[in-house]
């Protein structure tokens, strides 16, 4: 049985992108300390195969536009928005491709995937600051973070944390 | 007349939308690619650190980080006028070997090759990797993952991290490499050519043994006559990491042979209207539009331009397979689009060797990494071979290093010239009597990914960034506007 895994996505180097990346940096102490494992990544699209293989729950906290939201709002997204959602933020993007190889492959998929995104500003300048409005917000952004990944929904959200993406291994 | 938009292309990093212009019996008379982005990069890099480049380049774009560290790396050695050390030359050289086998891999079993592997002329859907596992058969698949895997996992050893590499430093590398370690890249080596061989003999026997395919690869819709341009080393063989950049004719004569420092003399920037992607051409030619032939400046790069100014192969398997190549194709140069795809397997046999090489290189472990720069900056400019063709970097600073100005010239720029011609010329053939379906504007498609083109790089801008817009004009009147915002 492995641990459960964290993922957290962006980019340094592109404005509101790198806001998982710092959340990331501030909680994966206490996430690591909690039992489960954490990557803080700048990797995308089928170069994620290498981290969901063979776990059982992983967790991928990113950037997402989708304007429905305020920015800094955690969302917990669901199976249906994960197609959906690949414009928002690149870095997921191909995820339900690179989940249909596995399968094909008889790769072990996880068979619980969920995402929490951060709706965002600006993902898309180059820039190493992020709006003020997540620079503000980005305790208050861990904290929900925190609470969701621990499975206590604390975020606001359209589904609740346990409806994950219910993948089915093979 | 009637215009239709394939927007965004796929299995393409970036995004780029082409147009197709019919006239009134429903022929193509125009076609062109847009780049609508622009990120303004060389303008985010002023006031910066030349040592911080290296990192902040490698996240331009997420499919050739390591080709932006290595040209970035090298450009501050220029820039301090430090040489580094030889050993530290070979670690970077067997780093961007296994890079460049790797990038070239995903491209022929992901991105390129469902367009041969499962049939240009097959159902969109299943032209994707999918289809391609169902082409070759899961354990194909299983050893491409495999092998990508290893690769990944050793550039992460040697380099640090494998997206975002830490492994340049100006006048050397970071870290050494150790004896066990050797011993495992040797190892290594030895299954990358076998791999390498492998994927060989996958694409002779998929695609070379079809006659619809050769005959696709040479067709005169793929053809285009221009100059060509590419790194060679002191015998003016094949080289990813160094060297002096080599022009040829259209007819293969040597143009030009320069050092990366006097590229300014050689190139010029053409600019239009309907695109941010500049139009790099030969300075000394000129340019005279979008047209093939000896009397325009128009260039290609990526790999069937590296094997056509390359007089051979450094190493003894893709030496053959070059020759073999050439003589098929009928003799260098060839000017096939498609046989980019052919180039790109035997560059992936020449990295494989290269790599089993620099790991059987008795010198490989000496822990001499690095010399020291003490020269006050001011001028640095880096050239290395990109996957997708010359990638070069050039920086100004002030006395502590700062940047004042920084340039870079990617491949996919390089090339913006032609592809525009191969579009065009593409859409002219396939699209015609108003027939245009999915197979067609595939082909238009095909032309376009023969170069792997990469937008992120060309606009120095990130993939999947922006929404799009299509106009749609009829008699040069705008009759409709179509945004996809972020649904």
């Amino acid at each position: 049985m492995t641990n459960p895994l964290i993922l957290f996505l962006g980019n340094r180097i592109l404005a509101d992108d790198r806001i998982g990346l710092n959340i990331g940096e501030m909680l994966k102490g206490t996430l690591e300390a909690e039992g489960r494992d954490v990557e803080i990544i700048e990797e995308s699209g089928f170069s994620l195969i290498d981290y969901l293989e063979g776990r059982e729950n992983v967790t991928i906290v990113d950037s997402v536009r989708t304007g429905l939201h305020e920015v800094g709002e955690v969302v917990i997204l669901g199976h249906d928005d994960f197609q959906r959602l690949s414009p928002f933020a690149s870095h997921y993007g191909g995820i339900p491709e690179a989940l249909a190889l596995m399968r094909q492959l008889d790769l072990q998929v996880p068979s619980t995937l969920r995402l929490i995104g951060i709706e965002v500003e600006e993902p898309y300048v180059v820039s190493t600051k992020m709006c003020d409005k997540l620079e503000m917000e980005v305790t208050r952004i861990a904290d929900e973070i925190h609470t969701a990944v621990s499975g206590q929904s604390a975020a606001s959200s359209r589904y609740s944390p346990d409806r994950n993406f219910g993948v089915s291994p093979g | 007349m009637k215009d239709i938009v394939i927007t965004p292309t796929t299995r393409l990093e970036g995004h780029g939308k082409i147009v197709v212009c019919l006239d009134d019996n429903g022929d193509c008379n125009k076609a062109y690619l847009q780049i609508p982005e622009l990120r303004g990069f060389e303008k985010f890099a002023e006031g910066r650190h030349a040592e911080d480049m290296p990192q902040i380049t490698s996240r331009i774009c997420g499919v050739c980080p390591m080709a932006h560290h290595m040209a970035s790396t090298k450009a501050l050695d220029d820039l301090y006028r430090i040489e580094p050390t030889n050993v530290a030359k070979k670690i970077r050289e067997l780093v961007y070997s296994i890079f460049m086998l790797e990038d070239h891999a995903i491209h022929v079993y992901v991105l390129g090759g469902p367009d041969f592997i499962v049939g240009p002329t097959a159902p969109k859907a299943e032209r994707n990797i999918l289809g391609v596992v169902a082409k070759v058969g899961k354990e194909t698949a299983l050893r491409v993952i495999s092998m990508r895997k290893t690769l990944r996992k050793t550039n992460e050893m040697l380099a640090g991290r494998t997206i975002n590499p830490v492994i340049g430093l100006p006048g050397g590398v970071s870290r050494p490499i150790s004896s066990s370690e050797v011993e495992e890249l040797k190892r290594i080596g030895n299954e990358a050519v076998e791999f390498a061989l492998f994927t060989l003999k996958v694409f002779k026997d998929i695609v070379l043994s079809k006659k619809e395919y050769v005959d696709a690869i040479a067709s005169e819709a793929y053809t285009h006559r221009t100059y060509y341009m590419g790194l060679v080393d002191e015998h003016n063989r094949v080289n990813f990491y160094d060297g002096k950049i080599r022009v040829i004719t259209p007819k293969g004569n040597e143009f030009a042979k320069f050092e990366a420092h006097d590229y300014l003399d050689q190139l010029a920037e053409h600019v239009e209207p309907w695109t941010y992607v500049k139009f790099p051409y030969l300075k000394q030619v000129g340019w005279r539009g979008f047209t093939d032939g000896e009397d325009n400046g128009i260039m290609s790069v990526a790999p069937l331009a590296r094997l056509n100014v390359a007089d051979g192969m450094a190493t003894p398997l893709a030496q053959e397979s070059y020759e073999e190549m050439f003589k098929v194709l009928g003799g260098r140069p060839v000017h096939h689009t498609l046989a980019n795809h052919w180039a790109r397997v035997i560059e992936i046999v020449y990295a494989a060797e290269r790599l089993r090489e620099l790991a059987n290189d008795p010198e490989i472990a000496d822990p001499r990494i690095r010399n020291l720069p003490s020269e006050v900056p001011r001028v640095g400019i880096g050239v290395v071979e990109a996957p997708r063709g010359t990638l070069i970097h050039h920086y100004e600073t002030d006395n502590r290093g700062v940047i004042r100005k920084a340039n870079l010239l990617v491949a996919t720029q390089h090339n913006a010239a032609r592809i525009a011609l191969s579009v065009d010329k593409a859409a002219r053939n396939y699209v015609k009597q108003g027939r245009v379906d999915q197979g067609m504007l595939n082909m238009v498609e095909m032309a376009l990914r023969a170069y792997d083109p990469c937008h992120a790089c060309a606009t120095h801008t990130y993939p999947g960034s922006m929404p799009f817009t299509i106009y749609v004009y009829r008699d040069g009147r705008l009759i409709e506007t179509l945004r996809r915002e972020f649904r």
